[in-house]
């Protein structure tokens, strides 16, 4: 557990704003195989789109029902005798590829895939409840991969349940993706929910999760026979990290004001513990319920003794309530509050009718090396900017479909096997930018290493990720604002 | 009279006396704590004043919503788990209403008509709130209550007025169904996002407010209304004809029936004050509150019924009564514990007063 800060750059204004230019998933109207191997050369756009739909219609025809149970030699092999009958256009998809399957750089892709079976994904996000506002993008971060696959010919089911940012629908929602037979599930958001899902939900049922949004620090040494992985940092890195920015920043006492839940105990615990070992003093530590009528008399007892510093851990829909009640009875102009990722909600300030401007907040931050292929798509699909932990749920869905993949079933241990072998380093390197191609190279039993959105999404031995970066952010009333970057390592 | 009779007696006049005794005696060493802790320092004035402002305002939250719930339980002899879902709607239709006039011109009209479910223009930019929209508000506050009350008599048109007669269960079984169907029809509408819906309250600052440097203008509307309904229907209640009658039905019904009080207007009475009630308490609490959620009622449901349960089901005083205690219990008690277990703490008073006097503090005085 040697982690400390190894790198620390100024990066104002970072924004979203990246590459230009458009992104089309385009796919080749000859019908191809699994051994097609993309060729990537940037050609796609959305007039292609169409035309590729069209012809991968007829793909999908292309005996794939009836070869739904084939088995893994037959995947692994691209699938040439069920498309025996097209190896002629095959043929030119090879001559393309060569020159091309490595160039990091196509933003749109050509490529034919079938594997002769359906791949099965689930998503278990809260799109309604107290983390509704954070769920919604998150889940759309991580049906994402599906809609760039799209056109490619694999057939991808991908089915969203929502937890209602509560154990219990968590819990039912889980089982009955369990039930329908998928064997990875992107999901889920609340570390309290995550928990009882993964271990009474997906380890006994042998059904392997990758939360893109748990942070809990109890998440690493979790029993859970290896099927729960995660792309988004722990907490014990966090608290760290708002520790260090508490320090910097002069604040001798400080209370805690968190959620009553795993992610808000155990944030604030590995909070309280590092700002104590830095020489700071904990003068409260008070834990609140979500979604009450009214925080004031809480928020009181808080602040009691005139804190320098708040650190505020919860979800916007209590958020919502806490900083209306803050600033109503409580702001003096002294007191600093830090929020964290749960609360890096844009419609925060408009939603609170203030700036917010004494708020200060760090997140887990996408800057993974593809970071920009898939803020670009992400963009062009939903209109709006991703938002804390959509990449990370992009990365998951991402991995839980090449490990599928490379598992060559919809079996949950086999693609729990696999998933360290298509994300971990060693191989070609795959990504947003060339998602279908990875797709691809991994049906033809290439060795491939997932490099995604949020990070280099390398797992070590507890699902965990060896190495993130924490944005810190400030509020506007136009949302929330990237103002540095924190790295971390294992 | 015989020996084991007596012997009964006193075991339970014992029991009783000392259940009595434990709460008169944990309420002095509570007492003489709470003097410790100020003498000590450990808790100051400023705080207690603090803990003790915001029980009373969230009291009378409960207790404004917790009136109708009284009036409909002593009348139609159930208990109406729609209650809380009439507050929602009362809520959501009153700040539509509002939005739609503060908004003219600013937001668009679909964000205006769905309550920004779109995330639309924020309420800081429509200056939505009571000094700077006073009409907006104020027409708000009147659909809010017509609304609900027209709402409320269709549904008992629809469900209730078949199961009049079927007794307590059947109807509660319905209400909580009406109360399912109101919540999600809502959610169709106006999405289950929470959002604010209105700007900051303005703070007034007067040498009458001597405890505080500005009063939260907002908050202090919600109780200064709440307080005005509540002794409105005390006063309907003690001195009009319909009052007259309402008490006497909720006393007996068939009693009434004969001395020729038309019971079904009366039904339809209390529906429309209940309901009416219900709809204003929605959109006040959203006022001081300044967020609207399709779950507003629906969490609020548990501590009105307590606070009515505590005060004596039926009774309209001791519903007042019982929210205030409910709404202090769950604020002051944050001196001693911590802030999750304060529901706790005001549930287990109420279990409590009801072992002491199951009928709950008014459930004896009859009624309304």
């Amino acid at each position: 557990m040697a982690r400390k800060i190894d790198r620390r750059d100024v990066l104002r204004g970072i924004g979203a704003a990246g590459v230009t230019g458009t992104i089309g998933l385009a796919g080749c109207l000859d019908g191809g195989g699994g051994n097609g191997n993309g060729n990537g050369n940037g050609n796609g756009n959305g007039e292609d789109e169409e035309a590729a739909d069209a012809g991968n219609g007829e793909d999908t025809g292309n005996g794939n029902d009836t070869e739904g149970t084939e088995t893994e030699a037959e995947t692994e092999n691209g699938t040439e005798e069920t498309d025996g009958n097209e190896t002629e256009d095959n043929g030119t998809d090879d001559n393309e590829s060569e020159g091309n399957e490595t160039g990091g750089n196509e933003t749109a892709e050509d490529v034919e895939i079938d594997i002769g079976r359906e791949v099965m994904v689930g998503v278990l996000q809260p799109t309604t409840g107290d983390l509704g506002d954070l769920g919604g993008p998150i889940r759309d971060g991580a049906i994402l991969p599906g809609a760039q696959l799209e056109g490619t010919g694999l057939e991808l089911d991908i089915r969203e349940e929502d937890t209602q940012t509560d154990t219990e629908a968590g819990l039912s929602a889980a089982q009955a993706l369990v039930d329908a037979g998928y064997p990875g599930i992107t999901g889920a958001a609340a570390s309290s929910t995550t928990i009882p899902v993964a271990t009474d939900v997906l380890a006994p049922n042998q059904v392997v999760g990758i939360s893109p949004a748990s942070t809990a620090p109890g998440i690493t040494d979790l029993e859970d026979d290896d099927f729960l992985f995660r792309t988004c940092p722990s907490d014990a890195l966090q608290g760290e990290v708002m520790a260090e920015l508490a320090d910097e920043e002069g604040f001798e006492t400080a209370a805690s004001f968190h959620l009553n839940n795993d992610y808000g105990q155990q944030l604030s615990e590995s909070f309280v513990s590092a700002f104590e070992e830095l020489g700071g003093e904990v003068s409260q530590t008070v834990a609140f319920e979500a979604e009450q009528p009214s925080y004031s008399s809480v928020l009181e007892t808080a602040l009691a003794d005139d804190p320098d510093l708040m650190i505020v851990i919860g979800y916007p829909a209590s958020g919502q309530q806490i900083f209306r009640d803050y600033y109503a009875d409580f702001d003096d102009g002294e007191t600093t509050i830090m929020v964290t990722d749960g609360l890096r909600d844009d419609g925060l300030p408009g939603n609170v009718d203030n700036e917010m401007a004494n708020v200060i907040g760090t997140a887990p931050l996408a800057a993974g090396p593809q970071v920009e292929a898939f803020t670009e798509m992400y963009e062009e699909e939903y209109g709006s900017s991703p938002g804390v932990f959509t990449a990370q749920a992009y990365d998951a869905t991402a991995v839980l479909i090449l490990a599928n993949v490379a598992a060559g079933e919809n079996d949950g241990t086999a693609v729990r096997d696999n998933i360290r072998a298509v994300a971990n380093p060693e191989g070609e390197v795959v990504g947003p930018e060339n998602l279908a191609q990875g797709v691809s190279m991994v049906a033809d039993g290439e060795e491939v290493q997932y490099e995604g959105a949020s990070s280099g999404v390398d797992f070590d031995d507890n699902g965990d990720m060896q190495a993130v970066t924490y944005e810190i952010f400030e509020f506007s009333m136009d949302g929330v604002e990237t103002v540095d970057e924190i790295d971390y390592e294992a | 009279m015989s020996t084991v009779d007596l012997g009964g007696g006193i075991s339970r006049l014992t029991s009783e006396r000392t259940v009595r005794a434990l709460v008169v005696v944990a309420a002095v060493v509570l007492a003489l704590d709470l003097v410790r802790r100020i003498y000590t320092g450990s808790l100051t004035l400023g705080t207690l004043g603090f803990y003790l402002w915001n029980g009373i305002v969230d009291g009378l939250v409960f207790g404004l919503a917790g009136i109708g719930l009284s009036m409909t339980y002593s009348i139609l002899r159930f208990a109406n788990f729609s209650h809380g879902d009439l507050l929602t709607t009362g809520a959501f239709s009153g700040w539509t209403v509002a939005y739609l006039i503060a908004g003219a011109g600013i937001a668009d009209t679909s964000s205006r008509l769905l309550l920004r479910a779109d995330g639309g223009a924020p309420p800081g930019q429509l200056d939505l709130q009571i000094l700077g929209e006073p009409i907006a508000i104020l027409a708000g506050l009147v659909v809010a209550a017509l609304l609900t009350v027209l709402i409320a008599l269709a549904i008992d048109r629809v469900v209730y007025r078949p199961l009049r007669d079927a007794g307590g269960i059947p109807l509660l079984i319905a209400s909580v169904g009406v109360a399912l169907a109101l919540r999600y029809f809502i959610a169709l509408v106006y999405t289950s996002q929470n959002r604010a819906v209105t700007a900051s309250s303005p703070e007034w600052s007067s040498p009458v407010f001597f405890w505080t440097e500005g009063v939260n203008v907002h908050e202090l509307t919600m109780v200064v209304s709440a307080t005005v309904l509540m002794v409105g229907i005390h006063l309907l209640l003690q001195y009009t004809k319909l009052g007259t009658s309402m008490r006497a039905m909720a006393d007996n019904r068939d009693l009434a029936l004969i001395t020729g009080i038309p019971t079904e207007r009366v039904v339809r009475a209390t529906w429309m004050i209940g309901a009416g009630l219900a709809g204003v308490a929605g959109y006040l609490i959203v006022l001081d509150r300044g967020t609207i959620t399709i779950n507003l009622g629906w969490f609020l449901l548990l501590l009105i019924f307590a606070a009515v349960i505590l005060g004596g089901i039926g009774s309209i005083y001791g519903a007042i009564v019982g929210a205030l205690i409910i709404g202090l219990t769950i604020n002051v008690s944050l001196v001693w514990i911590p802030s999750d277990m304060n529901e706790i703490a005001a549930f287990g008073l109420m279990i409590l007063v009801l072992l002491v006097r199951p009928q709950g503090l008014f459930g004896g005085v009859e009624t309304a």
